[in-house]
């Protein structure tokens, strides 16, 4: 097994700098792509074990138009997702109690449809994340926007492309960013200087924070890593605080108040089509895995005695391999849907040694997330479950189709309240006991 | 690898009274068989994709003709070990249908002849029938790519043919790939390719070929057999936006039309799909460039494909594509 070491870098600890999520607890609120801890798994909420053959209580439903895979977030009472229609992309704020629209902007994005693959769908694939009175959103050609929470106002707007050469995604952005202190972290990309021999091209800038308040750039890295669907995280590694990203071959970890490079990796070009999310334990080991040629691998991260960083790839196994969808860690594992374009199975694999614990059939693919002992499932052709797992397997409880098919956005948990959408529609649930 | 499977010729068991080969029906496109619930739990399901390899081969070398008929339009799956890189049983089970009209000799009246009464007899017996029952003799062989696993087997099943059912034995080599970008190009999924051989005497299966053609038909023939299997069905497509059923429709007149050969069906479900989707330009303007480009059909529904794109042009009078379409129909028609 390959053993990886970052280049013994310089660490500079802005002591002083409270990083924290400006998210609102997960009884109210989703802040961001992930829940506030960017990892599927929230504080136990009082849900039933199971529902009645019919399905959960739905409470409403609403139209979203034409098009779009965006997650929904939510804060004081609102819910926030973004959808496509004809040429623009809409950021719509819903009242959660009835499905009614609050606001809604609208801005065009027209698609270059010779540069771009749009075959699944135009998107907008990223989650808008909300910190404080501000909502921010990423089109699918990474414009970035902030928005009053309230009122829908525009406060400021970022072209990546235009203004910092971040490259085009011929199927269209789907990193979701990430809230940390007062900044926004976004993973753009980069396309080096040489490659397709663009003008634009830059060397650096593959990750970047934006100012919350003005959206000025607060920091780039000096890194070059491919775009990636993959969306950035938030980790702590012996006390320090770490944005990873799966970029490409890439796997890094980043200072999130300055930038500067951690630790990195370099895998095999099979792993370049990460497009989960990593999954961060406190045994420090990130579990990270795609599809197609590759699988799951499990990199232990760790603050050495003089301060650097040491990434190491403990395992890797072909046996679980995670396309798009949400993997989450409950234990000692992670459990996920593994598979891509053919059948998906549930699977579980110990994050210590790359074991795989189970694998069953039932679902196709589908985004998981953890509550207190109960797991939710999501699967891509709407059936929507409730169980428990365990290293031998997922009990399911109850299970109803609630959405048409390709449902592949997460659901999202508010209190005991789930909302769930497809590409057309989003749906409330009561699921409290 | 084709010479070491020859060394194990002779190892065919043919025994008579057996039960008819228990193979599940086409599922309504009929590209692959409904799976039986169970089978799921056993294993892998690879899913046989037709319409891109010489699946099977049948060489009849007699004393005055010599002829080889292939087909590539068989449609079944195979159930295979869940995880081929621990696994000392890597065959599990499986079933095929192959379409008796779709097999070709390179000769339209060579075609006729073989498949049709006296010989294979595509009327009464469109379908030969293969149940795979298991595989003994297990042999893991080296590979040097950690994402291939190879074995060798000896297979064993039922083959019914004229609707007589015969156990039969094939030795052959087993090759599982797991998904990567090189496979990818064949098709998604992980793969499973079986690559065998055997003898079969048309006379166990009650086949008595025309007195004037005996010395046209070999006692004894070959058959040569290539499946690849995907986890992936070839019914199912991850392209989100596509009418799946509308898809599984003009699937469905595919395998009525080309493989089973059965034109008043097809023109039947070729009808129905026009009033299904009369409303809808880009949907008919499909199925008639299937019914006027598709190499599986023998015989083109011009009249069909006519309607289908008189209809989406009254919807849609400026498509490029529709345009493209009725000039396709146009030099059919010979116009």
């Amino acid at each position: 097994m390959a053993r990886y070491r970052i280049p013994l870098i310089w660490l500079f600890l802005l002591l002083g700098q409270v990083a924290f999520v400006a998210a609102e607890s997960e009884t109210d609120g989703w802040p961001q792509w992930g829940g506030s801890k960017n990892d599927f798994t929230i504080a136990s909420a009082e849900l039933a074990s199971s529902w009645p053959e019919s399905g959960p209580q739905e409470l409403w439903h609403r139209e979203l138009g034409e098009d779009g895979y965006s997650g929904i977030v939510a804060a004081g009472g609102h819910l926030f997702t973004t959808y496509r229609q004809g040429e623009n992309e809409v950021v719509v704020a819903v009242d959660a109690a009835t499905g009614k629209t609050v606001w809604e902007k609208s801005q065009a994005v027209p698609f270059d449809m010779e540069s771009m693959d749009l075959s699944f769908g135009p998107g907008p694939m990223p989650t808008p994340a909300i910190a404080g009175d501000r909502l921010f959103s990423v089109g699918a050609l990474i414009d970035v926007r902030a928005f009053d929470l309230k009122t829908g106002e525009v406060v400021w707007s970022r072209d990546l492309m235009e203004e910092m050469g971040a490259p085009l995604m011929r199927r269209g952005f789907g990193a979701s960013p990430l809230i940390w202190g007062d900044l926004v972290i976004l993973t753009p990309g980069c396309r080096p200087p040489g490659d397709d021999a663009s003008e634009d091209a830059v060397s650096d800038g593959a990750v970047i924070a934006l100012r919350q308040e003005n959206g000025e750039l607060a920091w780039k890295s000096a890194e070059c890593f491919p775009s990636s669907y993959s969306s950035p995280i938030l980790a702590e590694v012996d006390g320090d605080e770490q944005v990873m990203v799966a970029m490409g071959p890439h796997r890094a970890g980043f200072d999130p108040a300055s930038g500067e490079l951690r630790w990195h990796l370099t895998l095999g070009e099979d792993a370049v089509t990460t497009m989960s999310t990593q999954v961060w334990g406190d045994d420090q080991i990130l579990f990270g895995s795609s599809a197609y040629a590759d699988g799951s691998r499990g990199i232990k991260v760790t603050k050495q005695e003089d301060g650097s960083f040491a990434a190491e790839e403990v395992w890797y196994t072909r046996k679980m391999r995670v396309h798009h969808q949400t993997a989450v860690r409950i234990g000692d594992h992670v459990y996920s849907s593994s598979g891509d374009f053919g059948p998906a199975f549930l699977a579980a694999v110990d994050v210590a040694t790359g074991e795989l614990a189970f694998r069953q059939r039932g679902f196709s693919k589908a985004n998981l997330l953890v509550t207190g002992d109960k797991i939710i499932i999501l699967d891509e052709d709407g059936n929507l479950a409730i169980g428990t797992a365990s290293p031998e397997g997922i009990e399911v409880h109850s299970q109803a189709k609630v959405l048409e098919r390709v449902a592949w956005t997460v659901p999202t948990l508010v209190g005991t309240r789930l909302f769930v959408r497809d590409r057309k529609q989003m749906k409330a649930f009561e699921l409290g006991s | 690898m084709r010479r070491t499977i020859h060394l194990f010729f002779g190892l065919l068991v043919v025994t008579a009274g057996v039960a008819l080969a228990e193979v599940p029906p086409r599922i309504n496109a009929g590209m692959t068989l409904e799976v039986p619930d169970a089978d799921f739990d056993r294993g892998q399901v690879f899913y046989v994709h037709p319409r891109a390899d010489t699946q099977i081969a049948i060489t009849s070398t007699a004393s005055l003709q010599r002829v080889v008929l292939t087909t590539s339009r068989a449609v079944g799956f195979v159930i295979g070990t869940f995880d081929p890189e621990d696994s000392s049983q890597p065959i599990l089970g499986g079933a095929l249908r192959v379409p008796v009209a779709t097999f070709k000799t390179g000769s339209p009246s060579a075609d006729a002849r073989w498949t049709g009464d006296g010989f294979l007899d595509r009327s009464a017996h469109p379908e030969i029938l293969f149940e795979l029952t298991g595989a003994s003799d297990v042999e893991r062989r080296p590979s040097d790519d950690d994402d291939v696993f190879s074995f060798r087997a000896k297979l064993t099943g039922k083959l019914t043919v004229l609707g007589n059912t015969r156990e039969i034995e094939m030795p052959a080599e087993i090759r599982f790939l797991l998904t990567n970008f090189e496979t990818f190009t064949r098709t998604a999924g992980d793969l499973v390719i079986v690559e065998g051989s055997f003898e079969v005497t048309p006379a166990d299966f009650g086949w008595e070929p025309p007195p004037r053609t005996a010395r046209l038909v070999a006692s004894n023939l070959t058959v040569d057999v290539y499946f690849v299997g995907s986890t992936r069905s070839p019914e199912r497509t991850s392209l989100p936006d596509v009418n799946l059923e509308a898809r599984a429709s003009r699937l469905r007149y595919l395998t009525l039309a080309g493989d089973l050969a059965d034109a008043e069906a097809a023109a039947t479900h070729g009808e129905a799909y026009l009033a299904e989707y009369q409303e809808d330009a880009e949907l008919l303007d499909l199925l008639a460039r299937l019914i006027l480009e598709d190499s599986g059909l023998a015989n083109r529904d011009l009249a069909l494909a006519g309607r289908l794109v008189k209809r989406a042009r009254e919807l849609d009078a400026e498509s490029e594509s529709l345009a493209e379409t009725l000039s396709l129909l146009a030099a059919a028609r010979g116009d």
